[in-house]
């Protein structure tokens, strides 16, 4: 997908087989982390501790590049999908990943 | 919405990739525009070719489909000239050095650190001898699996090889069929072993009698949708059809093409048609190949012979293909365990003279990752059996050993998440030092796989392990989800997932409890799957007590975050540059 976030084309895509993110050609996030979520409807722990497994979908909103991703929460086992989490900002045609050991809070609807 | 890469592959996609593919090797890595390479990433993937994960910019995976797994004679050697040549790259592995082959387990040989400048060199040598990497990754025919005896094996029931041979010419660089939504996997399977392993295949044809016109006639009976990846595994459903050896291309074509024209192009993980079976049911399957695919009338499905099945079963005779067996014409194959598939170049040319001194030259590979050498006279097969290369590639090895297949992980792969070659190989090598099975157990088949796309099949093992994350004193480590009891055979099953995020470092522990509580609450002559079957998912957690012992894992780290996870220095930041095209 081809986005704008402000007045800069960025291309968005989630590849083989929800791997990475490529922005503009480059692989920019990966699985296999560890991520600390903000997501309740994900599972019932104050803080997820997400396993990133694969990604399923990338978005953005404002500047800000945001991903639906499978996983599991290692703390109760919970997995599915989540919500869009953040995960970087597109400034001056750069895309910046957010610090991974922050927490990350999935968007509210 | 069609997908970006469904966008890509209309525009470009199948044969005529493979002149954009030379030009790009001609003028260098970096003419590849910048605003291109995820699209020209994919389509290589369709001529073999898959870039390597992030840190190894520049180097790509190779595979080579060898159809069935047969290596004609000297096809092993060049397979072994290349690896050494080109297969090498600026990390060198710790327990493999720095030039190998890896027998995958869908028959076909993977090389890794390649580079773009070589591949034209590679093709031409690859071509002048009957091989290939054309559809070996991508959307289209995959590589075609069976019984990799086939023609020879004492066992057959019908000779597989001609109608794989077929169907190999037939569709590889077929246009009507070289832009699937998806991948294609099909098994032909003629031996009464089951080692085609069809009902993991998109397509299986398996070996089953028809009266037709009062005569018993050997066909295929045709399973659809099988296939383990993404936490979504099916066997192969039955869509009542037989079909005679001739009439295979037909409804082969015919079940691609209807493939081809309704496969979901718009979402890829819900692409293979084994989600298209799902919607649809066997029957309306094939209703539609009648109906619209085949223009003669298809018969009802024949009798099978899966209950004679053993391969993989977990019990019984011959759940793999390692030792010495009989051919049809006297001579015997000889199954070589190859430990997780991987084998250095050097011993692979070591390997192609034995064939050639003791053999035909011919070798074959099986799906649990192991090579076969054919045609060995029983005059000649006891100096074979002591050849030195055998210590270490055995025929009779440790169940340990034998039962360890691994896919590739983090080494190299941008999926895996965590490392697992060559932590198979520690776990084998603890588990056969520490760990005894009961009397009577053979085989016992532990396979890990770094993540759910499951290119090491572990839902159909004793032990399937699965790459996970947890943590330990609070720090992230690599860890393994646990499986029990999954197999192949007459009634298959996938293995329960019992316990889950094991610390890498304690499965070694966890396995040797398992196996102790299986040698005291065994009843007699049970097999360790039937053992699985009559205890539920909570005895069994009871069962896999994972701790430390003097195991030692040194990959217990992120290795995603390394640029190559046995670099001494190992940081991304550390990273080689693009090699240069030269």
């Amino acid at each position: 997908m081809a986005v704008q976030p402000g007045s800069v084309t960025t291309r968005l895509r989630v590849l083989d087989d929800g791997a990475w993110i490529s922005v503009d050609d480059h692989r920019e996030v990966r699985v296999s982390e560890l991520w600390r979520l903000d997501a309740p409807d994900f599972c019932g722990c104050d803080l997820a501790d997400l396993v990133v497994e694969n990604f399923q979908e990338v978005g953005v909103d404002g500047s800000r590049v945001e991903v639906r991703v499978y996983g599991q929460c290692i703390e109760c086992g919970a997995s599915g999908i989540t919500g869009w989490l953040p995960v970087g900002r597109v400034r001056a045609d750069e895309f910046v990943e957010f610090d991974r050991s922050c927490v990350r809070r999935e968007r509210r609807e | 919405m069609p997908t970006d890469v469904e966008n890509w592959k209309s525009e470009v996609y199948g044969n005529e990739i493979r002149d954009h593919l030379f030009e790009f090797a001609e003028r260098g890595f970096d003419s590849i525009p910048d605003d291109e390479r995820d699209a020209w990433f994919e389509r290589f993937k369709w001529w073999g070719l898959y870039h390597q994960r992030n840190g190894q910019e520049g180097y790509f995976m190779m595979r080579i489909g060898t159809p069935n797994g047969v290596l004609e004679p000297g096809q092993l050697r060049v397979v072994g000239e290349i690896a050494d040549e080109y297969a090498r790259g600026p990390g060198t592995n710790p327990i493999f050095g720095d030039a190998y082959a890896d027998f995958t387990t869908r028959q076909s040989i993977q090389l890794h650190w390649i580079e773009l400048s070589d591949v034209p060199a590679i093709f031409e040598k690859l071509e002048a001898n009957g091989l290939s990497t054309q559809q070996a990754c991508g959307d289209s025919w995959r590589n075609i699996v069976g019984n990799p005896v086939a023609g020879k094996d004492g066992q057959e029931v019908i000779d597989a090889w001609p109608v794989i041979r077929e169907l190999n010419e037939t569709f590889k660089g077929d246009d009507d069929h070289s832009n699937l939504p998806r991948k294609w996997k099909v098994s032909v399977t003629g031996s009464a072993d089951g080692s085609g392993q069809g009902d993991i295949n998109d397509l299986a044809f398996e070996p089953a009698y028809k009266e037709v016109e009062d005569e018993d006639v050997v066909g295929f009976n045709v399973r659809v949708g099988g296939g383990l990846a993404r936490n979504e595994p099916r066997f192969a459903r039955d869509i009542d059809v037989w079909v005679p050896p001739e009439r295979v291309p037909d409804v082969a074509g015919g079940l691609s093409a209807l493939f081809r024209d309704n496969g979901d192009r718009e979402d890829r993980y819900n692409a293979r048609i084994k989600f298209l079976v799902d919607e649809w049911g066997p029957e309306e399957v094939c209703e539609t190949l009648q109906a619209e695919y085949v223009d003669f009338e298809l018969e009802t499905a024949g009798r099978d012979v899966r209950e004679e099945y053993t391969y993989n079963t977990g019990e019984g005779e011959r759940n793999d293909l390692v030792g010495v067996h009989d051919q049809k014409d006297g001579t015997n194959f000889v199954g070589l365990n190859v430990l997780v598939g991987r084998m250095g170049a050097a011993d692979v040319l070591d390997l192609a003279d034995l064939a050639d001194e003791y053999g035909s030259g011919e070798v074959r590979l099986s799906q649990r990752q192991n090579v076969i050498v054919t045609d060995v006279p029983d005059d000649a097969l006891d100096e074979f059996l002591a050849e030195p290369l055998l210590e270490h590639y055995s025929p009779d090895p440790s169940p340990f050993m034998r039962g360890s297949v691994a896919c590739t992980g983090t080494e190299f792969c941008s999926l895996s998440i965590v490392e697992t070659k060559n932590r198979q190989v520690r776990f084998a090598r603890w588990l056969k030092g520490n760990v005894e099975l009961p009397e009577g157990v053979e085989e016992f088949h532990i396979h890990l796989s770094g993540c759910t796309a499951s290119c090491a099949q572990p839902q159909i093992a004793d032990v399937s392990l699965r790459g996970m994350k947890t943590r330990k004193d609070g720090e992230p480590v690599e860890a393994l989800d646990v499986g029990l009891g999954g197999g192949l055979g007459d009634d298959p099953g996938f293995a329960r997932w019992v316990t889950q995020r094991v610390p890498a470092d304690e499965i070694p522990g966890a396995i040797a409890s398992l196996i102790d509580s299986f040698a005291g609450e065994r009843e007699e002559g049970e097999s360790f799957r039937a053992f699985v079957a009559r205890h539920d998912d909570e005895e069994l957690d009871a069962f896999v007590d994972p701790e430390e012992t003097d195991y030692e894992d040194p990959m217990m780290h992120n290795t995603k975050r390394t640029w190559y996870p046995y670099a001494e220095e190992d940081g991304l930041d550390d990273a080689p540059p693009v090699p240069a095209d030269d």
